[in-house]
């Protein structure tokens, strides 16, 4: 029963698509496929990108003057290729990058070739979110986990990076959607995904309703995405996404508990 | 003890270079609460910060009880390396407060550990590890808490305990058990954002304590909290003294704070120790300028200064007149010294100003007045009292006409 009722839906929308839109509704299959080469790109390119970018940002804090572990020459190094991948516009980035993709990824088209230049494109951006997020994390921190034994990896993962997680989803909201915005330009490299397919199909052939829905998707996306990092960052923002409850067994800190938990709400 | 022996720090900067230690030398005694008093960029904070070398200093000596002595040259700590060593025969990370990692093998491919070499007992460059044993052997609190805002109650005091070889029961029972000393064991599972300032600073003080160490540095730690909660945690610092043994060495600018639960005191001023003594004596007879700014400023008798400053009516006197400030120690607070000089030789005293208070339980006392008579007699009279242990300060005398600016300009 509910699944004709999804179908009915299904069918509904595809009237108002077909009156709203009817040069979309005739090329719906590309516009899908497009859709899932957007989101192939934005999530495997993200997903990189994120590792990366939160490996250099970290590394741009830690070793930067006054930094917990001062080391010129990697602080250097990783602030001039994030300076200059920075300097350079994602188009001519792209173009740039095309014989290095291929010599690494074995093709410089299609969405596999665009994951990299994606990557470059994005991780300098990122890197610099990072460090911002997490320079933000109080000196006075760190110098206590220092007094109290912390080396350096300890300062990392029980403090810098923990301590910013509501700064880090909140750049992480902001990279991601920038990256929505690089993966429309991938159609240069014939990646697909609904930036071409608005150029080609609707641009090119005066389909102004085919632009009109990529834009308001793409919008959706953005908004989804920045109202889901809103309230991640908030519900993180002086504790723990989930509060995990121990199993104790002294009798004093149950009720203690729930009490905290009624405050807090 | 904590020992320091000729503690140099420049800090350089672009706009020249700040001598934050000066020949700082110092000797803490075990199980005792030492202050540290100086207005800010007086350096003290650089001070203990060189303790737990969270700071390097350029050159000079620290030696701690069981951890051996770290000597600093050109701002990198080395450590001596003797078979027997101190820190070495303590345990390993189960026993906090023990540098267990003497035992790594040398490389002397450091220039300055190969010159040391040379000349002098064999030193070696101390590892990161060997500091970070070192610093989970001193506790410390400071002035904005600095808890994680991100862990519990629970979690910001294990944070330490974690280094430890203890089981997650073991860190559940040292948890509660610290909660129980600082009086929070209904916050267990509170955030740092849930608490007032003195509840913050008591769960600063169990997680600098979690891991047993034998000494506590306190960093201005009553600097940001309310009367009430200074008290408060002041009480708790002397009842951790008393209670665990533990060695607090306090900084801060406030003489009030020394005065509450400091035993000895040293006053700093531009990276110099300019003065070091029991709480008492430096209260009973401060020498140096800032110092007597100091003990003005926590005392009754300090607003003697500001009146003089401001010429007051009280303070003026006319010829044949002397105004003096007496002080009294200890046992003689109760004696009638100097009704007794008074009918001895002959002079009035005309009372302005008087207290009388409890440091460790030893009264001291002051009374600034005008003293008239026969001057002759008067000086015979304030040399019998000094025998009888009432030290006298003429401050304005009418004969002479002679301000002792040299005590009273601050």
């Amino acid at each position: 029963m509910n699944k004709s009722i999804i179908y009915q839906l299904n069918i509904w929308i595809a009237e108002q698509l077909k009156t709203i839109a009817p040069n979309l509704y005739k090329y719906k299959v590309k516009f899908a496929e497009s859709g899932e080469a957007t989101l192939e790109m934005f999530w495997k390119a993200g997903l990189i990108a994120f590792v990366i970018g939160l490996i250099l940002g970290t590394l741009l804090v830690v070793t930067k003057r006054g930094g917990i572990r001062r080391n010129p020459i990697v602080y250097h190094l990783a602030n001039t290729i994030v300076n200059v991948f920075r300097s350079i516009p994602f188009i001519i980035l792209l173009i740039f990058l095309i014989p290095y993709t291929r010599a690494i990824v074995g093709t410089s088209i299609k969405v596999k070739g665009a994951i990299m230049p994606l990557v470059f494109g994005t991780v300098p951006f990122y890197s610099r979110q990072v460090e911002v997020a997490l320079s933000g994390v109080e000196e006075g921190k760190i110098e206590a986990a220092r007094s109290m034994g912390s080396g350096t990896l300890g300062l990392i993962f029980r403090v810098y990076l923990p301590e910013a997680v509501p700064a880090l989803i909140r750049v992480t909201t902001v990279t991601a959607i920038s990256l929505i915005g690089l993966t429309t330009m991938a159609g240069a490299v014939g990646a697909g995904g609904l930036g071409s397919f608005a150029i080609n199909y609707g641009q090119n052939q005066s389909y102004e309703d085919i632009v009109n829905v990529c834009v308001v998707v793409l919008l959706i996306v953005t908004i989804i995405l920045q109202s889901l990092g809103n309230g991640l960052s908030r519900l993180t923002f002086n504790r723990k996404l989930i509060t995990i409850r121990r199993g104790r067994k002294t009798g004093k800190a149950a009720p203690a508990a729930s009490e905290s938990i009624t405050a807090e709400s | 003890m904590i020992e320091v022996q000729h503690l140099n720090k420049t800090f350089r900067q672009k706009g020249g270079q700040v001598e934050a230690l000066q020949d700082v030398s110092l000797c803490i005694p075990d199980g005792s609460i030492y202050g540290v008093i100086g207005y800010s960029g007086a350096g003290k904070s650089t001070l203990v910060r060189c303790l737990n070398l969270l700071e390097y200093p350029d050159s000079g000596k620290i030696r701690i009880g069981g951890f051996g002595e770290i000597t600093l040259i050109h701002g990198k700590p080395y450590v001596e390396r003797r078979k027997n060593h101190p820190a070495e025969s303590a345990g390993a990370d189960a026993e906090p407060g023990s540098a267990a990692e003497l035992t790594e093998p040398t490389e002397l491919n450091d220039p300055v550990e190969k010159a040391v070499h040379a000349d002098g007992p064999s030193l070696r460059k101390m590892t990161a590890r060997q500091q970070n044993t070192l610093r989970r052997g001193i506790g410390m609190i400071f002035q904005h808490f600095n808890l994680l805002d991100r862990s519990t109650v629970y979690d910001n005091i294990a944070y330490s305990l974690k280094y430890t070889k203890r089981s997650s029961r073991e860190i559940r029972e040292r948890v509660c058990e610290l909660l129980d000393l600082v009086n929070l064991s209904d916050k267990i599972d509170a955030y740092p954002s849930q608490l007032s300032g003195g509840q913050k600073q008591r769960v600063a003080i169990a997680r600098a304590l979690a891991a047993e160490p034998r000494i506590l540095l306190s960093d201005e730690a009553t600097s940001a909290l309310d009367p009430d909660a200074t008290e408060s945690i002041l009480n708790l610092l002397r009842d951790v003294n008393r209670k665990l043994g533990i060695t607090i060495v306090l900084i801060t600018h406030e003489m009030a704070v020394i005065k509450a639960i400091a035993e000895r005191v040293a006053v700093m001023e531009n990276g110099r120790v300019v003065e070091e003594g029991s709480v008492y004596d430096i209260f009973a007879n401060p020498q140096a300028k800032i110092t007597r700014k100091f003990v003005a400023s926590s005392s009754l008798l300090g607003r003697l200064e500001k009146l003089m400053d401001e010429d007051a009516e009280l303070l003026r006197i006319r010829p044949g007149e002397m105004l003096v400030r007496m002080v009294f120690e200890k046992e003689y607070v109760g004696q009638a010294v100097i009704t007794n000089a008074a009918r001895k030789f002959g002079f009035d005293l005309n009372l302005i100003l008087a207290n009388a208070e409890y440091l460790h339980g030893c009264p001291l006392g002051g009374i600034v007045g005008i003293l008239s008579g026969d001057p002759e007699k008067i000086r015979e009279g304030i040399a019998y009292m000094a025998e009888n242990h009432v030290r006298t300060e003429v401050l304005r005398d009418e004969q002479v006409d002679h301000l002792s600016a040299e005590h009273l300009d601050c």
